[in-house]
């Protein structure tokens, strides 16, 4: 059953092959038996077979939608009124919502079943899952080896056939990295496309919802439940929603595909050279042309992201006070002291760190250098990003520079470890739409994931070109042995 | 290269961040790193280019200005940490000029 695609699932629900019930205890066994990968925060056993009953009496009473009877595991930040929503952080540990992210609440509509919340690097904020107050997840192609992040947790469920389907959140790469690490296939769609409304917040003109699922074809299915305008949102796209699922029989023949020369520098892995070079030629031989480009802001990338993501942060973290909910320490001297030792204690280093960057270029004398000098670099970092549009129909190269890395490698200090972010970072800088897809394994049997970027809501395009390529490759379909 | 090791104690109080003196000489290191990582932005000429705050580029939508959700207080008493009386409660902050 662990095995099967949405449509598999679906199908089987349908025809009666096995109940929702029978699914849902089934990977609450597995979640269990592979508790050690620590992918899960909290399993809601009990909800989710009170809701599986509920789905088998749906598609019983032939109520049921594609998705119904199917078990999903949501990354911790996504609120939930029936579980806890930690952000994988001591100043959360506690708190439960009083309400559902809208993306909760419409992949309930469906009748899916809730089966738990994936663990994740606090407040989203890391490219290993090692800063998760719950303890790193780990990687089931090689558990000494971290499963990327931040949504560490989403990528290793699917990936160990723990779940079909987990929700991410996306901010530099936080579902395409832990995807390609993982062997899944995440999307991050445009910005505006999928709601945060219940997404607890890291950068929020870079934060977006999406899907980490088998294969594209499990992602548009996701996607097509998840898009759509939301009034609780402010900057939800208020426009139709294209068919996802109709549109995945695209073409390869005529596709331009932009290929950045500076994707393929020195620095990254020769493995993963091969794998997307090897990809190249799948695309070649069904008539798609390559067109290679310049992106000559790319060494900005990331620098602009740190500025931005850690201002907006600073910001957004702001509303931990100890007052309203969340951790409160004790015995405190004053409001103060309250405050500050409440943030102290509750918050981890690697969101300290942020935090402390966030408020220095936003500080008096530096906002100008810093906070509006990215924002300014951020642009051009779009309007070059979307001429190359204008040439070509889709950007492709890795996902990322290295496969995934032991847990507790020691590096020289942080910026090391955020240039894992270096391809991924663009889509969220400009809000484009991008995807990671499996692509080959590397000597050591580690995945490598390739990337398509897309312009703004060309999710289908981009679902349709991956799809066509799962269709001629088996990438998708690989497993780590122990969990087939 | 940023000498974070005078400014770390302002920027620690504007966040509401205690420092602990075992980790705050890193601390300081690794901000200084990722300030002289990110200064490469300066290299750039912006001047006349406009600051990207959205994505989108879109007019925020607006919603009619009817009321949505009854009064939550008994939802948000749960979740708060000292809650009496309908008020949250924080240690004293005026005290009698005694």
């Amino acid at each position: 059953m662990h095995t099967l695609s949405l449509r598999a699932l679906s199908e089987s629900l349908q025809n009666k092959s096995f109940s929702s019930v029978e699914l849902t205890q089934h990977l609450l066994n597995r979640i269990e038996k592979h508790h050690s990968l620590n992918t899960f925060i909290s399993v809601s056993k009990e909800s989710a077979l009170a809701n599986a009953k509920a789905a088998d009496k749906r598609i019983q009473e032939g109520k049921a939608s594609l998705l119904t009877g199917i078990p999903i595991a949501h990354k911790d930040l996504f609120c939930t009124k029936e579980s806890t929503t930690t952000c994988a952080s001591q100043m959360l540990a506690n708190y439960t919502s009083p309400f559902d992210a809208t993306i909760v609440n419409q992949f309930a509509t469906q009748g899916m079943v809730q089966i738990g919340k994936t663990n994740m690097d606090e407040f989203a904020m890391g490219s290993a899952n090692e800063f998760s107050h719950f303890g790193p997840a780990h990687n089931p192609w090689d558990s000494t080896r971290v499963p990327g992040g931040s949504s560490g947790g989403s990528a290793a469920a699917v990936a160990a056939g723990l779940t079909p389907l987990a929700t991410g959140s996306d901010t530099g790469g936080s579902i395409r990295q832990p995807a390609a690490f993982c062997g899944v296939s995440g999307i991050k769609p445009t910005y505006g496309l999928v709601s945060r409304y219940g997404m607890v917040a890291y950068a929020s003109s870079l934060d977006q919802g999406g899907p980490i699922a088998k294969s594209a074809e499990d992602l548009a299915y996701s996607l097509q439940v998840m898009a759509g305008f939301d009034p609780k949102d402010s900057t939800s796209a208020d426009q139709p929603v294209p068919d996802f699922c109709s549109e995945l029989k695209t073409s390869l023949k005529d596709l331009r595909i932009g290929i950045p020369s500076c994707f393929f520098s020195p620095d990254v892995d020769e493995a993963i050279q091969d794998s997307i070079k090897a990809a190249l030629k799948v695309f070649e031989g069904e008539g798609a042309e390559l067109v290679e480009i310049e992106l000559k802001l790319q060494p900005y990338w990331v620098p602009c992201y740190y500025v931005i993501a850690c201002a907006e942060a600073s910001s957004n973290l702001s509303r931990f006070d100890g007052v309203r909910y969340g951790h409160r320490a004790e015995h405190a001297e004053n409001l103060i002291d309250l405050i500050t030792r409440s943030r102290s204690e509750g918050f981890g280093v690697e969101v300290k760190r942020r935090i402390l960057t966030g408020t220095y270029v936003l500080s008096a004398g530096y906002f100008d250098a810093y906070y509006v000098q990215a924002q300014k670099v951020r642009r051009m970092i779009q309007d070059e990003l979307l001429a190359s549009f204008d040439n070509v129909d889709v950007v492709l190269g890795p996902t990322t520079p290295t496969c995934a890395f032991p847990i507790g490698e020691e590096i020289a200090n942080p910026t090391q470890r955020y240039l894992a972010d270096v391809f991924t970072v663009a889509a969220n800088l400009a809000g484009l739409p991008a995807l990671s897809i499996p692509a080959g394994l590397n000597e050591n049997n580690l995945p490598i994931g390739l990337q398509l970027m897309g312009k703004p809501f060309s999710e289908p395009k981009l679902l349709g070109v991956a799809h066509a390529f799962q269709q001629r490759t088996d990438w998708h379909k690989a497993m780590p042995k122990e969990y087939v | 290269m940023t000498d974070f090791e005078t400014e770390l104690p302002k920027l620690a109080s504007l966040a509401y961040i205690e420092l602990n003196k075992d980790s705050s000489e890193q601390l300081a290191n690794d901000l200084s790193s990722i300030i002289d990582f990110v200064t490469t932005l300066q290299e750039i000429d912006t001047s006349d280019v406009k600051p990207l705050l959205n994505p989108l580029d879109r007019h925020q939508p607006l919603r009619e200005d009817v009321v949505t959700e009854d009064n939550q207080v008994k939802a948000l008493e749960q979740l708060a940490p000292a809650f009496k009386a309908d008020h949250y409660l924080v240690p004293k902050v005026i005290d009698k000029g005694e």
